[in-house]
């Protein structure tokens, strides 16, 4: 489980919405900027990775050098993103 | 004259009749109708027996508590009443500057003589006087350090959060809903999901 790409972007992205959160009454609080940062960088390339070696999470992320890979993967009720 | 001030000025002789009603015991109030004037003539001439009414209330708070269940709500037609530490406490729920003023009592130790409560017992105490507490009896415990001095009462305080004591398994954290340690509060890890 500590190896599966689709984890590093679940675990990521919640923390970079806690620490948000906290940042929206502490706007100017700066360890929480710091590891605001280190969060972000960890969860654009959490997300790289997945897009990388599995497929497009997003509208966003589909490489066209490999087609329309939106639509290859399996869907999430046929087992993807499990 | 537009709709708004027409039900202005409706409610406001509505308003008027309800207050004179009650006061009105010995004459006929009922034919004072909605005349403004016959209204303010006939408060005048009853004031002594609102003054009078008041006095038979040693507590002002008694009287207002009466007043405002009457229907007397008018301040400007009615005799002010002068708020003190005894009556404050019935008479109006929250007055914050009294609240910072009082004494809470777990820092200085008040007299003996001071700390007896003026209170009438069932037996000797009159019907028409309400029992109050003063408000100095609102003490904390002895020896105890009082950290809500000075706040309000029915209020909900929320410590301000630091940025500290982040996860750092954060698959950890996203089990259990937040980064910070300090608000994982596994409350029901207890009762029946122990079992």
């Amino acid at each position: 489980m500590k190896n599966d790409p689709l984890m590093d972007v679940y675990k990521y992205g919640f923390a970079l919405i806690d620490t948000a959160l906290f940042l929206d009454t502490h706007p100017h609080d700066q360890a929480a900027l710091e590891y605001y940062e280190i969060v972000r960088d960890n969860y654009a390339q959490a997300v790289r990775v997945y897009e990388e070696n599995v497929g497009p999470l997003t509208k966003g992320g589909v490489n066209v050098n490999d087609g329309w890979t939106w639509v290859k993967t399996p869907w999430p009720w046929e087992g993807g993103a499990c | 004259m537009d709709n708004y001030q027409q039900n202005f000025q409706r409610r406001d002789m509505r308003r008027r009749s309800n207050q004179i009603q009650p006061v009105n015991e010995t004459t006929a109030g009922s034919d004072a109708g909605f005349d403004t004037d016959a209204i303010d003539s006939m408060n005048t001439r009853n004031s002594n027996m609102v003054q009078n009414r008041k006095n038979m209330y040693e507590v002002d708070g008694a009287y207002n508590t009466m007043m405002s269940r009457a229907s007397f709500s008018r301040s400007q037609r009615m005799p002010q009443t002068k708020m003190d530490d005894n009556n404050f406490r019935s008479a109006m729920p929250y007055n914050r500057k009294k609240m910072e003023e009082m004494p809470c009592g777990c820092q200085d130790k008040m007299p003996e003589q001071e700390r007896k409560i003026p209170m009438n017992t069932p037996m000797n105490m009159p019907m028409n006087k309400p029992m109050i507490k003063p408000i100095q009896e609102r003490t904390c415990a002895a020896g105890e350090v009082c950290r809500m001095e000075g706040c309000a009462l029915a209020m909900a305080y929320i410590p301000d959060q630091e940025f500290r004591e982040v996860f750092e398994d954060l698959t950890h954290a996203l089990m259990v809903g937040t980064i910070f340690s300090e608000l994982d509060k596994p409350f029901l890890m207890g009762g029946c999901s122990k079992k």
